[in-house]
C-alpha cells in the first residue's frame, strides 16, 4: 500500500486517501525524516524509500539536516537519486513530523517521460497538463515559424542573387562588381582587373541578328568564366563590355598571361547554327598595387585607358595601364 | 552558434561600440551584414570571431566582455523581458540561484532548439555559499553567467560575493537585503 494509514486518521484530519487524492506527491515523514506515506506519484520517483534523507539531497534550504530545518524554510528544492529535482514545501504535522507537498516544476516535461506518468498521476486543480500542452502547441507552432523564416530567407538570398545577376549570361552585373571591387578596395588586397570589350560585335548583331548577339555574349562570358577561379568575379557591364577582378593573380606577369589566353580564346570563331561568328576582344589591364591609393573608380578608368589603348593599337590586343599614384 | 546568442552579442556590442565600431566587427568577422536572424542558426567560428574583433577594439579581455554581455543582458532597458523572465526563478536572490539549474530546461521550453549548457548549484564546502557549475556546451557562457547573475544579486537588492571560474562561479551571500532591490510582480 504506497499511502498507509497508521498514525494518520489519529490526527482526526482528511483521510490518507483524501490526502492522496488531493496531492499525489505528497510525502509524510515522522521527525527522524522517516518516511511515514508517500503520495502515488511520488512513489513513482523515489519507490520505497525509507527516509526523507536516504531519497533526497536537500538543495535548499542550504544544508538543512533535519525535519525542523525543513519545516522553518519557505521553499524547498529536493534532488532525487536519479537526478530528478523536486521543489516544494513543508509543514509540520502536528505530532513532530511533517507533511511534505513536492512537484516537479518544469522539471514535469521530462518527468512525464521518465515516469511514464498519465494525466491521472496528476491532482485536477494543477496546471501541469496544461502546461505539457503548450509546451507542445508552441512546439508545433516555432517548428512553422522556422520554416516561414527559412523560407523568407531563401527568398531573400535569391533575390539579392538576382539582383547581383545579369539576366543574359548569368554572370554578375554592375552592381555584383561595385560590391565585390569596393570589397577588394577596402580590404587591399593586390588583385587583377580586366576591361574586355568585343570587337566586331556589332557587325555579328547587323549581319546575322540579335540572337546571334545574344549568342555570342553568352559565350564570350562562358569563356571568361572559365578563365576565373573561386574568389575570382566576372560581371557584364554594358552591351558587349565585361569586367573580371582576380584576386588571384600574383604579378604583372601573370595578369599579361591570362590577358593574352584571353585574346587567343576570343579570336576563336564561334558556331551559330549554320553560321560562323568571328570576333575578337580587347583587353585593358590593371594590377591594384601599381596604383595604390586609387579607388574602384580610379582603377576602372585606368582599365578603359588602357583598354583604348589597346583599341589603337589595332584590336585583339591586351594592354597593361601605366602605373600611377606613390606606387610608382 | 542559435542566432538568439549571435544577436544578443550583435545588440550588445551596437550599444557598447556604436554604428561604426559594430561596422568594424561585421567587416572583421564576416558576420552577416543585416545582421542575425533570431531563429537562424549560424557557424560557430562566426562567434568567436565577433568576440576576437570586439576584444581587438575594446583592448578588454575576452571573458571581462562577455560578463558585461550578461551584466548588459539583465540590466538594459531594452533586455527588460529577460530580467523579467529571471526573476520569475525565485522569490529571493537564493531562491533564483537554485533556479539557475531550470534555466536551460526554461529556455528550452521557449525556444525548443536553443540549447543551454547545464547549470547545476552544489554547496561549496563550508564556506557558506554554492558553487554554480556551469557545462560545457557554449564557449564563455560561464563568464555571461558571472556578468548575469551579479547584475540579477544587485536586482534583489542582495550583497552577494561572486568569484568567476572558466566552468564555475563561487557565490556567498553577504547580506540578503543589502539595498533596495527592483520592483517585480509576477502581472508585469
Amino acid at each position: 500500500m504506497l499511502w498507509p494509514g497508521d498514525g494518520w486518521s489519529s490526527h482526526g484530519g482528511a483521510g490518507p486517501d483524501a490526502l492522496a487524492a488531493l496531492m499525489p506527491m505528497l510525502l509524510h515523514v515522522d521527525g527522524a525524516g522517516r518516511i511515514l506515506a508517500t503520495g502515488p506519484t511520488l512513489a513513482r520517483v523515489i519507490g520505497r524509500a525509507g527516509g526523507l534523507f536516504d531519497a533526497f539531497g536537500v538543495q535548499m534550504p542550504v544544508g538543512a539536516g533535519c525535519v525542523a530545518d525543513l519545516v522553518a524554510a519557505r521553499r524547498l528544492r529536493l534532488r532525487a537519486a536519479d537526478g530528478t529535482v523536486l521543489r516544494g514545501i513543508a509543514v509540520p504535522d502536528g505530532a513532530g513530523g511533517a507533511l511534505v507537498n513536492l512537484s516537479f516544476g518544469i522539471g514535469v516535461v521530462e518527468a512525464v517521460r521518465r515516469y511514464d506518468l498519465t494525466e491521472a498521476d496528476f491532482a485536477p486543480t494543477e496546471l501541469t497538463v496544461e502546461l505539457l500542452y503548450l509546451v507542445e502547441a508552441k512546439a508545433a507552432v516555432t517548428a512553422e515559424l522556422r520554416q516561414l523564416a527559412a523560407r523568407i530567407e531563401g527568398a531573400r538570398q535569391r533575390a539579392e542573387a538576382e539582383a547581383q545577376s545579369d539576366a543574359l549570361t548569368g554572370i554578375g552585373n554592375r552592381r555584383a562588381l561595385t560590391a565585390a571591387l569596393d570589397g577588394l578596395v577596402e580590404s587591399g588586397r593586390r588583385f587583377g582587373l580586366i576591361h574586355v570589350d568585343l570587337d566586331h560585335f556589332k557587325a555579328v548583331n547587323d549581319r546575322l541578328g540579335h540572337a546571334a548577339g545574344d549568342h555570342v555574349l553568352a559565350h564570350a562570358a562562358q569563356v571568361l568564366a572559365a578563365e576565373t577561379r573561386a574568389g575570382d568575379t566576372v560581371a557584364r557591364i554594358g552591351g558587349d563590355e565585361f569586367v573580371l577582378l582576380l584576386p588571384s593573380v600574383p604579378d604583372a606577369d601573370r595578369l599579361r598571361g591570362v590577358g593574352e589566353r584571353l585574346v587567343a580564346c576570343m579570336a576563336r570563331p564561334i558556331p551559330f547554327g549554320d553560321e560562323e561568328c568571328r570576333i575578337a576582344a580587347s583587353l585593358g589591364l590593371v594590377l591594384s598595387d601599381r596604383h595604390r591609393g586609387a579607388t574602384g573608380e580610379a582603377l576602372l578608368a585606368a582599365a578603359d585607358a588602357a583598354l583604348y589603348a589597346a583599341k589603337r593599337a589595332g584590336r585583339g590586343q591586351a594592354v597593361l595601364a601605366q602605373a600611377s599614384g606613390d606606387g610608382g | 552558434m542559435h542566432g538568439l546568442c549571435n544577436r544578443a552579442l550583435q545588440c550588445f556590442l551596437c550599444d557598447r561600440l556604436g554604428p561604426a565600431g559594430w561596422a568594424e566587427v561585421l567587416r572583421q568577422s564576416g558576420a552577416p551584414a543585416g545582421g542575425f536572424e533570431a531563429f537562424g542558426h549560424y557557424d560557430d567560428g562566426l562567434t568567436v570571431a565577433m568576440l576576437a574583433a570586439a576584444v581587438a577594439l575594446t583592448g578588454q579581455e575576452r571573458e571581462a566582455l562577455l560578463e558585461d554581455l550578461g551584466t548588459w543582458l539583465v540590466s538594459h532597458p531594452s533586455c527588460e523581458a529577460i530580467r523579467r523572465l529571471l526573476r520569475f526563478g525565485g522569490a529571493d536572490f537564493a531562491g533564483f540561484v537554485f533556479a539557475l539549474e531550470d534555466l536551460p530546461d526554461r529556455a528550452r521550453l521557449a525556444v525548443p532548439d536553443l540549447a543551454l549548457p547545464a547549470l547545476r548549484v552544489v554547496p561549496d564546502g563550508g564556506a557558506g555559499g554554492v558553487r554554480l557549475l556551469v557545462g560545457p556546451g557554449i564557449d564563455g557562457f560561464a563568464a555571461v553567467v558571472a556578468g548575469l547573475v551579479r547584475a540579477m544579486a544587485d536586482d534583489y537588492g542582495t550583497l552577494v560575493v561572486l568569484n568567476a571560474m572558466p566552468d564555475a562561479l563561487e557565490l556567498r551571500l553577504v547580506e540578503a537585503d543589502f539595498a533596495e532591490g527592483r520592483r517585480f510582480a509576477l502581472a508585469g
